[in-house]
């Protein structure tokens, strides 16, 4: 059965990406690329040498594949569920990029020195098992001392809010978990978590400059998400506080 | 990021030297976090406008969610 977490979006990108692309720098993720180059910095610390090859799973755009092969000069692949951001990622990056699920990712066990997520993992429901089977597959992907590389959101709060809209869609505030529940996650995929720092300063500065472009955060939701589920996505946030952090997991 | 414009017509003047409001590029910092801007200056003295509008919409959603309570 094929679980489509992620919006199936035919043909380019629906403006209301573009717009939070454009104060990012073209990433969809507070921080930027600034953020990406200080996660590949922990991530080439606590891994192996080389680090290469690292596997950016959800590598949308492949503005951080750019990162990794022409600046950092690593070897690196993408992989991306949508078809266009597949494309638009190989001649961005000029690597090869894979168009997979997350779930099934078509590469052999152990032939991976690094996985970079950023902002994909809350985008993987957790209530239905999808997010353990997809750290399952990363930590099949990883060889034994490779590096999974996480930036992403979290909640900072405890809420009993339910985690799926009642239309049955997901988004990334859904998935944000607390910080022991990420931890839990990566551990019981054979994971060793080597460091987790708090980057949440970098998400208030995204919603900040949202407010500016888009007059406020409630403007910016119904801009991003469908009808619907803007005000869901509102009384989430107000519930959980998100953060934003980083994430070094090690495979034993 | 783009520049982001709050440059609304108007014909008023500066309060300070009487000079002519034009949109002039402003750094807005607060706590540590500096935003890129366009409001309306004076070009004679420097003194900026900021729409009352701007101040209590806008900028306050911006401090209280800098501020993080």
């Amino acid at each position: 059965m094929s679980l489509d977490w992620l919006p199936q979006e035919p043909g380019p990108r629906p403006p209301r990406f573009e717009r939070v692309g454009r104060l990012t720098g073209g990433c969809l993720r507070p921080g930027g690329l600034e953020l990406t180059r200080e996660l590949l910095a922990l991530g080439a610390a606590h891994g192996p040498q080389p680090l290469g090859p690292v596997l950016d799973l959800g590598c949308g755009q492949g503005r951080s594949l750019r990162v990794l092969g022409h600046e950092l000069g690593i070897a690196c692949l993408g992989l991306d569920q949508s078809r266009t951001m597949a494309e638009e990622s190989r001649v961005h990056a000029s690597v090869p990029v894979l168009q997979a699920e997350a779930r099934r990712v078509p590469l052999g066990t152990r032939s991976c020195g690094g996985v970079l997520c950023e902002c994909v993992l809350s985008l993987a429901p957790a209530a239905n098992k999808v997010a353990n089977e997809v750290v399952d597959e990363i930590a099949r992907v990883l060889r034994p001392g490779g590096v999974l590389m996480v930036s992403d959101l979290y909640a900072r709060r405890h809420s009993k809010e339910p985690v799926t809209a009642p239309d049955g869609t997901h988004c990334c505030l859904d998935g944000a978990l607390p910080e022991e529940q990420w931890r839990g996650l990566v551990e019981s995929s054979g994971l060793n978590v080597k460091l987790w720092r708090d980057c949440s300063p970098a998400l208030a500065r995204l919603a900040a400059e949202l407010i500016f472009a888009h007059g406020s955060l409630q403007d910016f939701w119904q801009a991003l998400l469908p009808p619907g589920r803007a005000c869901q996505a509102e009384l989430r946030a107000k519930a959980v506080r998100p953060g934003y952090f980083f994430m070094i997991a090690k495979k034993r | 990021m783009s520049l982001l414009s709050f440059t609304p017509d108007t014909d008023w003047t500066c309060g300070k030297c009487g000079g002519k409001l034009t949109p002039s590029p402003v750094d807005v910092e607060y706590l540590g976090n500096v935003f890129n801007v366009e409001l309306l200056g004076c070009a004679k003295c420097g003194l900026v406008l900021i729409p009352e509008d701007l101040a209590l919409g806008k900028m306050f959603e911006v401090e209280q969610l800098l501020e993080d309570k």
